[in-house]
C-alpha cells in the first residue's frame, strides 16, 4: 500500500532580498518574530537539535 | 515476525564507518511517576499499544533518581555541554510529591556542570500553594496540559470515575499565574480533536495568557490510524484554521511551538521540535524504574516499543547513543522512505512526528500516518510566508 501522499509544489521563501532591519525593529507580528529568529540563527550558527514535543 | 525498523536492520556500524558521529543528549525526560490521577482517553502510556505501566514501580526510587542526576552529570561533562534540560514528567509527575522534585532539582544543579533548565509537564490537579512554593524555590517551569474550552477538555481529560478535570486544571493555572510564580508558567499542551472548533479552542487557551502554546496530533499509526470520518485531512484542516487565526493578529499574542517551526523552516532555518524537520533528536527518558527509553510516546506503537534494554544503574547515556532506535532518529533524511526523500516538502516535515510512522510488521520506515493533513498545513504556511516575503520586497521594507 502506498501510504504517502502527493503534496503541492512548495519552495522555501527566499530571504536574502529582503531588507529586515525596518520590520525587525518595528513589528510585533508573527513574521517579524519569525524574521528575528531566522536572524539570529543566521548570526549564531550553532547546532540545532529538536526537543521533547511533550513538554512545552 | 518480519524485521522491523531500525531495531532489526539499521546498519549503525555502517553508518560511524561512514562518518556518522551521535549528537550528545541534550534533554533528559524524567519518568518521577508513572501513574496518573487521570484517565485520558487518548493517553499513550495507559490507553494504547504499551501496557509497561503496569510492571513498573510507580515513583522513581531514591536509588534510580540518584544515579540518573550522575548519569546526566557524566554525559554533560563528557560531551563539554553547557546547558541540560531535565523535563519531570510522568504518569503525573507532581504525584512523586515535593520533596522528590526539590531533591531531585538540588542533586542536578549540585553534580551537573553548567546550566540545568528543570521544567514539569502537569494535569496541574496537585499545583497548589505547596506544590507552588516548592517549584518556584528551585526555578522548576511549569507547562500544563489543557485541552481548550471545558466541553472539549472534559471529553478527553477525565478522573477514572468519569469526572471532567478542566475547572481544577483552570484554578491551578490561576495559581500559576500570580506573582510570584507567574515566571515559571511555561505554556500550555493541547491535543488536536477534530470535533471542535479550532478557534474557539486557541482562545479558550488564550484566556489563560500563555508564554507559548503547543498543538499535538492524537496518536496513531499504521496500523491504529486516527479518526477521520468522511473528511481526507481534518486535522490539517484544523491546524490551518487556528494558524490563520494566530499569524493573522496584527501582535503575536503567544507563541505556537509547531507553527513557529514550520514558519523557521519556511524561512530556511532548522527545528527544534522532534515533531516537524529534520534535526536530530537529542533527547532521551528514564523510566520510573531505571530503563532508559526512547521517546515514550512510542508506546502509543506497540509493547516495549520505546525500550532500548539499557539501564541507567548499569549503562551510560553513551551507551544508549548507539541504540538503533536512538540513533534513527538522528540521521534525518537517511532515515525516510523513499517517498518521503522525493517529497516536495520533506525539509519543512521531516517525515513527521517519528510515533505516527509505524507500521506493524515493518516498522517506521513510512510517511506519518499524518502525511496528508502535514501536507496541506505547511503548502498553507509556505504559500502565506512565501506571499508575505514577497510583499516585503515590494515595500522596499
Amino acid at each position: 500500500m502506498n501510504d504517502t501522499f502527493a503534496g503541492p509544489e512548495t519552495h522555501i521563501a527566499d530571504i536574502t532580498q529582503v531588507p529586515l532591519d525596518e520590520l525587525i525593529a518595528s513589528e510585533d507580528s508573527v513574521l517579524a518574530h519569525a524574521l528575528r529568529r531566522i536572524r539570529s540563527e543566521i548570526d549564531n550558527p550553532d547546532e540545532v537539535i529538536a526537543g521533547f514535543q511533550n513538554f512545552v | 515476525m518480519a524485521d522491523e525498523w531500525p531495531v532489526d536492520c539499521l546498519d549503525v556500524d555502517g553508518l560511524v564507518a561512514n562518518g556518522w558521529r551521535p549528537v550528545p543528549f541534550h534533554q533528559f525526560v524524567l519518568k518521577v511517576h508513572s501513574r496518573c490521577d487521570l484517565a485520558c482517553d487518548y493517553c499513550y502510556v495507559y490507553r494504547m499499544a504499551d501496557h509497561g505501566w503496569l510492571d513498573t514501580r510507580s515513583t522513581m526510587s531514591p536509588e534510580v533518581l540518584h544515579q540518573t542526576c550522575v548519569r546526566i552529570a557524566e554525559h554533560a561533562r563528557r560531551h563539554g555541554l553547557d546547558r541540560v534540560e531535565v523535563v519531570f514528567h510522568g504518569g503525573e509527575p507532581l504525584l512523586a510529591g515535593p520533596s522528590v522534585l526539590a531533591e531531585a532539582a538540588a542533586t542536578l544543579r549540585r553534580l551537573v556542570p553548567g546550566t540545568v533548565d528543570l521544567g514539569v509537564q502537569t494535569n496541574a490537579l496537585r499545583l497548589d500553594d505547596s506544590m507552588l512554593r516548592v517549584l518556584e524555590a528551585n526555578d522548576i517551569r511549569v507547562a500544563v496540559s489543557l485541552d481548550g474550552a471545558e466541553g472539549t477538555h472534559d471529553r478527553h481529560r477525565r478522573s477514572a470515575g468519569g469526572r471532567g478535570s478542566h475547572q481544577r486544571t483552570c484554578e491551578a493555572i490561576r495559581r500559576l499565574r500570580t506573582p510570584p510564580y507567574h515566571r515559571l508558567f511555561s505554556g500550555l499542551l493541547c491535543v488536536v480533536d477534530v470535533e471542535a472548533d479550532p478557534v474557539d479552542t486557541y482562545e479558550a487557551l488564550l484566556v489563560h495568557e500563555p508564554p507559548r502554546i503547543d498543538f499535538l496530533l492524537p496518536h496513531a499509526n499504521w496500523s491504529i490510524p486516527p479518526r477521520r470520518g468522511d473528511a481526507d485531512a481534518p486535522h490539517g484542516d484544523w491546524l490551518i484554521a487556528v494558524f490563520d487565526r494566530w499569524y493573522g493578529s496584527p501582535r503575536q499574542e503567544t507563541e505556537i511551538r509547531l507553527f513557529q517551526e514550520i514558519v523557521n523552516l519556511a524561512l530556511g532555518g532548522r527545528s527544534r521540535s522532534e515533531a516537524i524537520g529534520l534535526s536530530p533528536v537529542a533527547l532521551v527518558v528514564v523510566d520510573t524504574d531505571g530503563q532508559l527509553e526512547q521517546v515514550d510516546s512510542l508506546r502509543s506503537a506497540y509493547h516495549g516499543a520505546a525500550s532500548t534494554g539499557l539501564d541507567v544503574r548499569t549503562h551510560s547515556f553513551d551507551d544508549a547513543l548507539s541504540h538503533p532506535s536512538i540513533v534513527a532518529r538522528q540521521i534525518g533524511l537517511d532515515a525516510l522512505v523513499d517517498s518521503c526523500r522525493s517529497c516536495d516538502v520533506v525539509r519543512v516535515c521531516g517525515g513527521g512526528y517519528y510515533p505516527h510512522r509505524y507500521r506493524e510488521g515493518s516498522g517506521f520506515r513510512h510517511a506519518s500516518v499524518y502525511c496528508p493533513d502535514l501536507v496541506r498545513l505547511i503548502g498553507h504556511v509556505l504559500r502565506r510566508v512565501r506571499a508575505d516575503v514577497v510583499g516585503l520586497r515590494g515595500r522596499g521594507c
